[in-house]
């Protein structure tokens, strides 16, 4: 059975603190053997993750937590961003019109992309849990 | 992320170092404010030494490049990295910006 890795990082929710987090998680992904398209794209998608917490479920308020897990096994890793703060309405998501230009709306759509999975749980009384995973397989099919 | 911004005759070259995302896209959108002030209009966005960006950076350039247009002016990118171009790719935003190999083809391309 393959080994489990297991982690935890804990940020105050200020944009500053992102790319700590992104190159936590990068190197996390990396030391569990994945690939550097799947390093690109859990770096890409925390960060996305991580600026929508800061921006929309805290409203830009610096003094908030943020709680980071990451647990990789032999078939896949899964990042958990967990907030405590206004939580996400997935009902009124819509994806961007990829035709045209659009000055924000990406973030989301992005995640999506880069990721196998993207899983908002808002049943917490506080805030939001948001699982992003990525299947080893995809390093084999791509 | 560090900015450098040159002239080139009317094309302003603005050379961006290190990360754009949400916490450094802001002083970006600032600098193209300050030269949108100054009534420049033909931009080119050196992005060599930048080796991420995510969707703040994406929407600064868009923004930048809606409000050129007004003027019937132009944003150009140079020197994209691969991960770079993949974002650009994703979104399809490879279709709205010429992006060219190094900042001489960009800055030669509005003559």
């Amino acid at each position: 059975m393959a080994k489990v890795l297991r982690d935890t990082l804990v940020i105050q929710s200020r944009p500053g603190r992102i790319a700590d987090a992104r190159q936590w998680a990068a190197q996390q992904t990396r030391a569990a053997g994945f690939g550097e398209d799947a390093v690109f794209a859990v770096e890409l998608a925390l960060g996305e993750a991580l600026a929508n917490v800061v921006e929309h479920a805290y409203d830009g308020d610096e003094a908030q937590e943020i709680r980071l897990t990451l647990v990789v096994d032999g078939e896949k890793l899964c990042l958990t961003i967990r907030d405590y703060g206004r939580k996400f309405d997935q009902a009124s998501y819509t994806p961007p019109d990829l035709d045209v230009p659009a000055e924000g709306g990406y973030g989301v759509y992005l995640m999506h992309e880069l990721m196998d999975e993207v899983t908002y749980d808002s049943s917490p009384p506080e805030g939001t849990r948001l699982s992003l995973v990525k299947y080893r397989s995809g390093e084999v099919h791509g | 992320m560090e900015i450098k911004v040159e002239r080139n005759g009317a094309v302003v070259v603005v050379a961006v170092t290190g990360d754009v995302d949400a916490a450094t896209a802001p002083r970006l959108r600032e600098q193209f404010d300050d030269l949108l002030g100054e009534g420049q209009h033909k931009f080119v966005i050196e992005l060599s030494e930048v080796g991420f960006m995510d969707s703040s950076g994406l929407a600064t350039l868009v923004q930048l490049f809606k409000r050129v247009r007004i003027g019937h002016g132009d944003v150009r990118l140079s020197g994209t990295q691969p991960e770079v171009q993949r974002i650009f790719e994703l979104t399809r935003l490879h279709r709205v910006f010429d992006i060219f190999p190094d900042r001489a083809g960009a800055v030669a391309s509005f003559d």
